[in-house]
């Protein structure tokens, strides 16, 4: 009795890691499934695969409770990116970035790219915000001294809004430009398989039928 | 086997011959012997050389597997499976042995051909599988022969268990591996049922009450059970062994039925080698990379952080490798090298071969009992912490998300695609593809949970149950039924395929076509038309759900069993006008889209007439495309409809595709009449274009006075703009239609230019008519005072225009009636036509005045002709200048001048000087008579030059011709021709520049040499 063939094999691993409750599920539901809609926590770890190019990709989103921290660091195993989130109006859910996930990178490739990402733009204020622009791109860069950004636009810190999408798919295009480099002709039918769901004028018309 | 005698030695003496009755001599020990000889030299004999077996390793090959008088053949092909059994039939017999046919049995795994095997002309039985024979024969080997026996089977028949906390070897273990009696059925909901009430679906024959005990049901395995003492360990063995038999009620449930056949206590003195001590647990490696299929590979944990790798044979127990580990495993998993263990407080992934270990994962070992179960190659699921089953590979990491279970779990299984989780108050149930839990049942107490051979039996402390999945097909129903298509459709994609794989893809199609339906019920209109379509399904199943819009001939009744439980639209939505309208607009988007497809191959009618109705009935403007070409809609049925809806210019269209013309014709007369109305109809205009292509000239003459009538411009149409190939008919002769235009003037001209301009019709009689009515017209108009200029300069322009091209009219009859209305133009090119230059021109000059006109006129008429009679034609018109006898005769000076001046004519001078009066002064001719001069100067000059040249030529010619006559040429008898070679008998003969000579006749060219082919200039170059 056997299982059914392993899934694809992927070409790519990428963890999200974070405080619970940053919103790294709906952060990749953004990604995945163009929508933003309220989660339950997840438990343990969920396990998405995005096409990019020729290249199979697997996002793992883990728990952030801290109970499943022994689990994430499993998870870690082989990532080659990894997205730290946070909450930028809460101070400690940065800290733990610090504290709690880095050290289960260990368990990922040498080079695992890292990157930054403040969550919940659309309800910051300049009031709450507790965590400036340039402590979080200073850290950004300090944890991937080890590594050659040179080609990449910018630092590996990106702030985000899963409600909008704000930056959202600039966090993995970021991720993916570094890790699977696309040739120009791979990237020209990546674009055009891309559907923009939001946007009206690159989908198909909806049929009338289904406006329920 | 039939009349054997034996006779078998005891020392030296011989004993006496004794006589074999059936079946081979058990309790003798040398008469089982010569049977293996036997038997042994009869498999070498058959399988040598054959190649008809299985590929086992790279180099060798697999024949059969032998036991005593059980044999196996095995091939990989019908073909050779029956080469071998013959062969082994004819050996068989060559040494008096024989097959008991009946005892003898098919299995096929995949098989390509499903035709029979046969054994002495008899075809042979098939089975499933061999299990109930095989483990029939274990068992009985087992009970009469020695232990070894059972391990000589292959190793797939075997399965080891643990058996721990055992104080001695006396005692009973905990629990015993067995089959007990289950009636209680609980139907859950949908995937698994503590019953055996969908167990039918595997029917096992039994051969009556008698053979009770010979029909053991399969999943019986031999279960060993390892107890470790403290002290000291040794390998036992229990086997307990019961036969199960499923029976099935009249009722249609299915029991099983238990009767234990023997208890053995095994000790295994036979197994050599070291004693294994403190032994923790041990597991059996599933997927061994030792080939070998008569040993099995176990793995022992000890309590001295130590892992031990034995192969265990028959009477061998063999120490392959040691593994040092941290901590004590508390439990084991193998796949080929990768050792999955739970140490104290974590898991870890070892790799036995290369001695790598890596660190999964902490568990929580006070509230969790470390489970490690694998799934697939490679794959092992674990209890994690937090009550997550976690998926590791060997590589040690997670393909799949966790599972969620419940806490204090017993014991995990796995039948695909399902991972059964026992703890000690449910078996939870979780599907391996989408992670969820898909059911609970609730069982008290379990203590034990294995899965044998796809049968998954459950123990409590006391009891034994079989837990006995409902067959795929009946979850996947069941999940329909909920509405859950995405999770049918994922099950049944990953179902088990058993069976063949057409029947599978059968299943398959009828699965998504419910589920199409169910997602169509809920208003999931894209889902709906993709598995529609994935599923193939006959369109027809779609379109009879909307009342009306099937054609009424059609015999089509839905399929049964029922795809789905909808009557129609109007019981489906009930009522709501809206969702029927959207209903129907998805009906006709997805016959739009399957029409002309593959899918709608075969059903044109139903799918054009359902499209024709919900077109009407929406009234699109796709309706008149869809008639208009090809269409396959069903008159009677459609003509009704469309009449409901006041299609009429439709329902016409229909009727011409139907090719009944008169109907479609009444529809538009009343439409142009607006008895009717129809706001896409097009006009009178469409009825004309209509007629003028319709080749049925009766029905013309039906509807052409209708259309004359209401438009009598337009009308003639139907008669002139005929389709470019139609063939001339009686009833359209032109005679016949000029007389029928009679009562329409505008018509019949209409009609006579498309004659005589289009047509070109050269009969005198059409040019003449059309002339007249042109006259007429121009007639009317100059009489009726309220004409306006203009109108009356188009009519005359058209009048002159056809009196000039035309050559074919009765001149005399119109320039009688021109010269009655003083029409001088006309006149004029009727004289013209007459040759009448003199007054043509006399007209022009006199009375219109238009010199220009009399100069075209002088050119128009000589045109193509002589350029004599152009310059007869000029002269008359300067004469017509210099007439003395006009009055106003000065006036007419300038032009004349003019004329003389002007390069147009070519003027005989002198005649022009003698008519000239004598009054004009040479000044006023001074331009003619300069360029007459240079012109007949030019003239002089040229004709010397020309003399001069050709007197030149004259001279080369001459001088050419002396030269070539200088040369002679002998004839005499052999002189022969070039040509034919014959010799000459002419005096004649031609001779070529380059010196053939050949005869006359022989001579084709005078210009190339029939000899070279060299070619003669005529000029001298």
């Amino acid at each position: 009795m056997e299982a059914g063939p392993v899934t694809t094999v992927e070409d790519l691993k990428v963890i999200i890691l974070g405080d619970y409750n940053v919103g790294k599920t709906s952060f990749i539901c953004r990604y995945i499934e163009g929508q933003f809609k309220p989660h339950d926590t997840t438990i343990g770890a969920a396990f998405f695969l995005k096409q990019w190019g020729p290249y199979n990709v697997a996002v793992w989103d883990t728990a952030g409770d801290e109970r499943y921290t022994g689990l994430s660091s499993f998870y870690c195993r082989n990532a080659g990116a990894a997205i730290l989130a946070f909450d930028m109006s809460i101070v400690s859910t940065y800290e733990s970035l610090w504290a709690r996930f880095i050290p289960l990178l260990d368990a990922a490739h040498e080079d695992c790219l890292k990157v930054v990402v403040g969550m919940k733009v659309d309800i910051l204020t300049p009031g709450t915000r507790e965590v400036t622009v340039e402590e979080a791109r200073k850290f950004s860069r300090e944890i991937n001294d080890k590594l050659d950004l040179s080609k990449l636009p910018g630092d590996p810190y990106f702030e985000t809004s899963s409600k909008s999408g704000l930056n959202v798919s600039e966090v993995f295009e970021y991720v993916f430009q570094y890790c699977l480099p696309l040739s120009d002709a791979q990237r020209k039918t990546q674009d055009q398989e891309t559907v923009d769901l939001n946007n009206p004028l690159n989908s198909k018309p909806k049929s009338k039928c289904c406006s329920r | 086997m039939s009349e054997l005698v034996m006779q078998t030695g005891s020392g030296l003496s011989l004993i006496e011959w004794f006589q074999v009755k059936s079946g081979e001599k058990q309790e003798c020990n040398v008469s089982g012997f010569l049977f293996l000889l036997v038997i042994d030299w009869i498999m070498r004999k058959a399988t040598a050389d054959n190649n008809t077996g299985i590929r086992w390793k790279f180099t060798s090959k697999l024949e059969d597997l032998d036991f005593a008088d059980d044999i196996a053949l095995i091939s990989s092909s019908r073909q050779q499976i029956q080469t071998k059994t013959d062969r082994v039939n004819n050996i068989t017999e060559r040494t008096g042995l024989k097959f008991n046919t009946s005892k003898t049995q098919v299995m096929r795994i995949h098989p390509t051909s499903n035709a029979p095997i046969s054994l002495d002309g008899k075809d042979l039985e098939e089975v499933d599988s061999f299990i109930s024979q095989i483990s029939q024969n274990i068992f009985k080997r087992f009970q009469n022969s020695s232990d070894e026996d059972i391990r000589r089977k292959k190793r797939q028949d075997v399965d080891q268990r643990k058996h721990e906390g055992e104080q001695s070897k006396e005692k009973e273990p905990n629990f015993i591996i067995g089959f007990a009696s289950w009636t209680e059925a609980t139907r859950a909901s949908q995937g698994w049922t503590i019953s055996v009430e969908d167990a039918c679906s595997r029917p096992y024959s039994s051969g009556g009450e008698k053979e009770l005990n010979e029909d053991i049901a399969p999943g019986v395995g031999i279960f060993k059970i390892i107890s470790n003492d403290k002290a000291n360990v040794e390998m036992i063995s229990f086997v307990v062994h019961y036969t199960v038999e499923e029976r099935a009620s009249a009722s249609g449930k299915v029991t099983f039925h238990n009767e234990k056949q023997g208890h053995k206590y095994l000790a295994v003195p036979v197994v050599s080698g070291a004693k294994i001590k403190g032994v923790t647990c041990f597991c059996l490696n599933e997927n061994p990379l030792n080939g070998n299929p008569f040993s099995v590979e176990i793995c022992v944990a000890l309590r001295k952080k130590q892992l031990q790798l034995y192969s265990v044979t028959e009477d061998r127990l063999a120490h392959i490798r040691d593994v040092h580990i941290s901590e004590p495993a508390i439990a084991l998993s193998l796949d080929s090298t990768f050792i999955c263990a739970a140490l104290a407080s974590q898991y870890c992934m070892i790799d036995f071969d290369s001695g790598n270990t890596q660190d999964l994962f902490p568990y929580d070992g006070e509230n969790n009992k470390p489970l490690i179960k694998r799934i697939s190659k490679e794959e092992f699921l674990l209890s994690g912490p937090s009550a997550l089953g976690m998926f590791v590979t060997s590589a040690g990491v997670s393909q799949r998300p966790p599972l969620q279970w419940s806490e204090n779990l017993v014991s995990i299984s796995y039948v695909h695609p399902y991972i059964i989780a026992m703890n000690d108050e449910f078996i939870t149930i979780h599907s391996i593809l989408d992670q969820q839990q898909k059911q609970a049942i609730p069982f008290q107490g379990g203590t034990f949970m294995e899965n044998f051979d796809g049968r998954l039996f459950v123990a409590s402390g006391r009891e034994i149950y079989c837990l006995v999945p409902v067959a795929w097909e009946k979850q996947v129903q069941a999940l329909l039924q909920d509405k859950r298509v995405t999770e049918a459709l994922e099950l049944a994609k990953n179902a088990n395929k058993t069976g063949s794989k057409d029947k599978y893809l059968k299943i398959y199609k009828r699965l998504q076509q419910q589920a199409a339906f169910i997602e169509f019920s809920q208003q999931h209109f894209e889902e709906a038309e993709d598995l529609f379509k994935a599923g193939q399904l006959d369109v027809r199943e779609v379109i009879c759900l909307y009342p009306k819009l099937m054609p009424s001939n059609s015999t089509f009744t839905r399929s049964v069993p029922p795809l789905h439980e909808i009557a129609d639209i109007h019981q489906l939505t009930r009522g709501n006008d809206n969702l029927i309208k959207e209903y129907k607009t998805f009906l006709q988007q997805y016959l739009e889209d399957i029409k002309g497809s593959k899918e709608g191959v075969g059903f044109k009618q139903e799918i054009d007439t359902a499209l024709l109705k919900l077109y009407a009935e929406m009234n699109s403007p796709e309706l008149i495309p869809l008639i208009a070409v090809d269409t396959g809609c069903d008159l009677k049925d459609c003509v009704e409809w469309l009449e409901k809806f006041h299609r009429y210019h439709a329902l016409a269209l229909l009727y011409k595709y139907h090719s009944d013309h008169d109907k479609a014709l009444h529809i538009w007369q009343r439409l142009v009449n607006k008895e009717i109305e129809d706001e896409v109809f097009p006009g009178l205009n469409f009825v004309i274009e209509y007629l003028s292509n319709l080749n049925d000239h009766e029905l013309v003459w039906k509807y052409i006075d209708w259309v004359l009538t209401k438009d009598p411009e337009n009308g003639v149409k139907i008669f002139t703009e005929r389709p470019q190939n139609e063939l001339p008919s009686e009833r359209l002769r032109p005679e016949t239609v000029i007389d029928y235009l009679h009562r329409f003037p505008k018509a019949v001209i209409s009609y006579l230019e498309y004659l005589v301009f289009q047509k070109k019709l050269e009969k005198e009689k059409y040019h003449t008519h059309l002339a007249v009515l042109y006259l007429d017209t121009v007639l009317k108009l100059m009489k009726d005072s309220s004409s306006r200029k203009e109108e009356v300069d188009v009519a005359r322009s058209k009048l002159r225009h056809m009196l000039q091209m035309s050559a074919l009219y009765r001149v005399q009859l119109i320039l009688g009636k021109a010269k009655e209305m003083d029409m001088h133009a006309e006149c004029a090119i009727l004289y013209g036509k007459l040759e009448e230059h003199d007054k043509a021109l006399r007209i022009l000059v006199h009375k219109l005045k238009d010199y220009g006109a009399a100069e075209n006129y002088c050119m128009v008429n000589s045109q193509g002709k002589d350029p004599l009679y152009r310059k007869r034609l000029f002269h008359i018109l300067l004469s017509v200048y210099l007439d003395p006898s006009h009055e106003h005769k000065d006036q007419l000076v300038r032009p004349a001048v003019e004329l003389l001046n002007s390069n147009i004519a070519d003027f005989d001078t002198i005649k022009v000087l003698q008519s000239l009066p004598e009054n004009w002064s040479v000044s006023l001719l001074s331009q003619f008579l300069t360029q007459t001069v240079r012109k007949s100067m030019n003239l002089s000059r040229n004709t010397r030059i020309e003399r001069m040249m050709s007197r030149g030529e004259n001279l080369q010619v001459k001088q050419n011709c002396i030269e070539r006559e200088r040369e002679y040429v002998t004839m005499n008898d052999d002189r022969l021709c070039a040509v034919c070679s014959r010799a000459f008998s002419d005096p004649t003969f031609v001779r070529y520049p380059n010196g053939v000579v050949t005869h006359v006749h022989c001579a084709r060219s005078k210009h190339i040499c029939p000899v070279t082919g060299k070619l003669f200039s005529t000029k001298k170059s």
